[in-house]
């Protein structure tokens, strides 16, 4: 095969990861089965590390294949399997499209202050913050995830909307509509911002963003470093007619030494296909190039740079060496978790009770249906986290936020946190159970999560996995306040924790039974009384196993002819 | 011949038979073979819920009496929650294909069938079994979940519920069948043909906060369905309306057709041995007189199988 045809082959195996990325940020409907999701995450580099060390297994040694693939051939990573990566080359390519005069990119010099500065910081953050947010916010699947859930998710259930409605004045009903929930202003400006700016950078100048905000791409070019192959141009063929510079989105091709940054270069194989004399390639890194005794044209200069990018080269040493120690107190700091032995009380001290109660005084402001508004409000401890997700550490630890569990959510009960876990967790799911609650026989969520912040669930273990548990505000009840019948909260709940028990003027009350419960929050979504709720769940810190409900065997009803 | 064609046909045929039967004089040759009296409910009991309402709807006069050439139905089976059939939470899916072969084979235009799911709705339809049932039987089936389909009625005689959000295949539709199975309610005590009625409605939060019973009784006098089908194959004895396993489901095998929903909420209580003045919305309904509590007043057909 011929290098220039390595750009087709990178284009298509490009098409193929973005088109499933994307499908299943867009799907609300469960057209992909659960398990294919980590499959087509598997490769995605921050995930698989987050859950290599969640789970220790082969399932999730996507990032170590991507070492393997970045030594040997550089940042292949960038351009065929990042989708944040793929996105923006079709930005890219849209700008060409648009503008009639030939786009050209131009050689530009390493920002490596802004570069190895954002691979620093989230490591730091990580060693001596405790907390997962700036890796959060700048993982480039994340941040692509969040684009999609957030912002494309209601876009595309819009556009089947309107299919639908159309097909419905056809009287035929194939397609289904959707009510599209924009639930929360606040939570979808990040994800907005993170949109301009990888819009702005991408059609503006190319593969910048990759090579000066995203960490990935920085830590990946530490090791293109010292790939075994690299693309490399060959002095004896080139005419320097320039076409591999103009088509460089990285910006990485020096013709003047002729020399190609490595470390930005991002895969995307351009100039392989543009060079008419063949001059630009893969070649061994090692293979001392057949004309290398023919000497640049300006010694001079190129002497100078060469200090320079010595000078460049020790920095990026001292940084490697901060990093490395950063990804050590990573490890460390991973493997020393054990999530089941943690102590529930002791186990966050940046979580103590007092801080993170909810106040949910003025949540419902408005519509109070209920004769007498309710004046107790809910004491919550802990926000309540999807099932599979343990402790609120082991979960605030590992979920990048990516918000793949909030798209495939069928009940749209997940949603983004604003400060429910405080601010170093902010967008990561929480379950919200003002907007809907857990269906019961589903495991959605526990199926897709890439990073092992979620693990996955049988169905069995599911229905005794405790989130919290029940609470019961018998002064808000409208059957206690107002003698009128409800049942709602025992109508919705699964295991019966909530039942209705006798009370007067054949009225029943709820009664709970916390041991049962399972804290779906179906009871909590049902109680209609506002603006505080009479019934709720209290998360738990380290999620519980709820006792099976009693199962008693029915009298026969023995009835031979029609009673009437 | 496919088999929906085949029930199509033969119930279509047998409907011409008793036609026949029916109309000439010398029909008594056969026997009582008469089916054409005015029965104000039809009650079945021991057979399987297909042919329970086989021979209900003959002995009310056959599905052509509610159901025109040409017409649009709505059908409004109980599909509220995401359980498999054998635990009786949501309408039996046969008897539900079974109606709307019977609206398909009187002539109608049209069936469709839909439920304002209280489960996620996809997972409700999927494994209530009603979606297949649905589609085998050439009815269609539509989602319930979309606030935009339904739309503000007043309701005149109502105490508490003075407007509700009807979904618009109720308003539209030239014929409503409301097919409840009956089960055991946590807070309404029964669930049975008025109950059903909540998941017609958009805004069911604000019955729980004003008087329940009363919310559904008002809601009664001006949402009248053409006809109504208690399911009472398998019934839900406790923990309903969602039940926890398959223990609180005993399997009973009965049926009720009648055209008042009040009555058939009673003839339904008493097969639970349970008296329906007990239960606060059918006792309303009564004295609101929107249907008849004493079912010694009515006409009704036994039909044991």
């Amino acid at each position: 095969m011929k290098q220039a045809q390595l750009k087709i082959l990178r284009v298509l195996l490009a098409l193929i990861f973005i088109l499933f990325t994307v499908f299943i940020f867009l799907d609300f409907r469960e057209h992909i089965p659960g398990g294919i999701h980590t499959g087509i995450s598997f490769l995605q580099f921050i995930p698989s590390i987050l859950k290599f060390f969640a789970v220790f297994s082969l399932v999730s040694v996507g990032f170590i294949v991507v070492i393997i693939l970045t030594s040997l051939f550089g940042r292949v990573y960038c351009s065929t399997i990042c989708p944040l990566g793929i996105m923006q080359d079709f930005v890219s390519r849209l700008r060409i499209k648009t503008r009639k005069k030939t786009h050209r990119y131009r050689y530009d010099k390493a920002k490596n202050f802004w570069r190895y500065g954002f691979l620093a910081l989230p490591l730091l953050i990580l060693v001596a913050g405790k907390s997962l947010i700036g890796v959060s916010l700048l993982d480039p699947y994340s941040i692509f995830g969040r684009i999609f859930s957030d912002l494309g998710q209601p876009v595309y259930m819009w556009i089947n909307n309107r299919l639908a409605g159309l097909l419905e004045s056809m009287n035929i009903y194939a397609l289904y509509p959707e009510d599209v929930t924009i639930a929360r202003g606040l939570g979808y400006i990040i994800p907005f911002i993170m949109l301009a700016i990888v819009v702005w950078f991408s059609f503006s100048r190319g593969r910048l963003y990759c090579n000066t905000v995203c960490p990935v791409g920085t830590l990946l070019g530490l090791l293109s470093r010292i790939s075994v192959f690299r693309i490399r141009m060959i002095e004896s063929r080139c005419t320097k007619c320039a076409k591999c510079v103009f088509a460089c989105k990285a910006s990485c091709i020096d013709l003047k030494n002729l020399d190609v940054d490595f470390s930005r270069c991002v895969g995307c194989f351009n100039c392989l296909q543009v060079c008419p004399e063949d001059a630009i390639k893969y070649l061994p890194a090692s293979r001392v190039e057949p004309d290398i005794s023919v000497q640049p044209v300006q010694i001079d200069t190129a002497e100078q740079e060469r200090v320079q990018k010595n000078a460049g080269r020790r920095e990026a040493i001292g940084r490697m060496f901060v990093a490395g120690l950063a990804l050590a107190g990573v490890s460390q700091r991973v493997f020393s978790q054990d999530p089941a032995s943690a102590d529930p009380v002791t186990e966050n001290p940046a979580h103590t009770p007092e801080q993170i109660k909810t106040d949910t005084t003025g949540k419902f402001p408005t519509n109070v249906e209920n004769k007498i508004p309710t004046e107790i409000p809910p004491v919550k401890n802990f926000p309540v986290r999807p099932p599979g997700s343990l402790g609120l550490r082991h979960f605030n630890n590992r979920c990048t936020a990516c918000h793949l569990c909030i798209s495939a959510c069928p009940t749209g009960v997940l949603q983004p946190s604003l400060n429910e876990y405080g601010l170093e967790g902010i967008l990561q799911p929480h379950m919200d159970y003002s907007s809907n609650y857990c269906n019961f026989e589903c495991v959605r969520c526990t199926e897709v999560c890439p990073t092992g912040a979620i693990l996955s669930l049988t169905e069995e273990a599911k229905k005794t996995t405790q989130l919290g548990q029940v609470q019961l505000i018998l002064e808000n009840c409208v059957v206690y306040a107002e003698n009128t019948a409800c049942g709602s909260c025992s109508e919705h709940c699964p295991t019966q924790a909530v039942t209705m028990v006798p009370y007067r003027d054949g009225l029943t009350l709820p009664e709970i039974k916390p041991k049962i419960c399972i804290g779906c929050g179906a009871c909590e979504y049902a109680c209609p009384v506002r603006p505080h709720k009479a019934i709720y769940v209290d998360g738990h810190n380290i999620h519980q196993v709820a006792d099976e409900p009693e199962i008693e065997e029915l009298e026969e009803t023995k009835m031979e002819d029609f009673p009437f | 011949m496919k088999r929906r064609d085949f029930v199509r046909k033969s119930i279509g045929a047998g409907i011409a038979a008793s036609s026949v039967m029916a109309l000439n004089p010398y029909t008594k040759l056969w026997g009582k073979a008469s089916t054409l009296q005015n029965y104000d409910l039809v009650a079945a009991k021991g057979g399987e819920p297909g042919a329970m309402f086989d021979r209900a709807i003959q002995s009310m006069g056959g599905m052509e009496k509610f159901v025109k050439k040409g017409q649009k139905v709505v059908i409004k089976p109980n599909i509220g929650w995401d359980a498999v059939p054998e635990r009786a939470a949501n309408t039996n899916p046969q008897l539900v294909g079974r109606i709307i072969e019977h609206c398909l084979a009187a002539g109608a235009k049209d069936v469709y069938v839909f439920d304002h799911t209280i489960n996620e709705w996809t997972r409700s339809y999927k494994n209530s079994g009603i979606e297949k049932a649905t589609k085998d039987a050439g009815g269609k089936i539509v989602a319930g979940n979309s606030k935009g389909r339904y739309h503000q009625v007043d309701i005149p005689g109502g105490k508490v519920l003075k407007q509700a959000h009807v979904h618009e295949l109720i308003l539209e539709s030239d014929v409503f069948i409301n097919v409840p199975i009956l089960k055991h309610h946590g807070g309404a005590g029964l669930c049975v043909s008025m109950k059903n009625l909540m998941g017609a409605v958009w805004d069911r939060r604000y019955w729980h906060a004003n008087d329940l019973h009363q919310c559904i009784a008002d809601f009664t006098s001006a949402i009248k369905p053409d006809l109504n089908v208690v399911d009472g194959y398998k019934v839900l004895m406790k923990n309903g309306p969602r039940g926890v396993s398959v223990a609180d489901v005993e399997t009973r095998k009965f049926q009720i057709i009648s055209t008042d929903m009040v009555s058939a909420d009673v003839a339904a209580t008493k097969f639970l041995a349970k008296d329906p003045s007990q239960i606060g919305h059918i006792r309303i309904a009564g004295e609101m007189g929107l249907g008849e509590m004493d079912l010694s007043e009515l006409n009704i057909n036994r039909i044991q199988i």
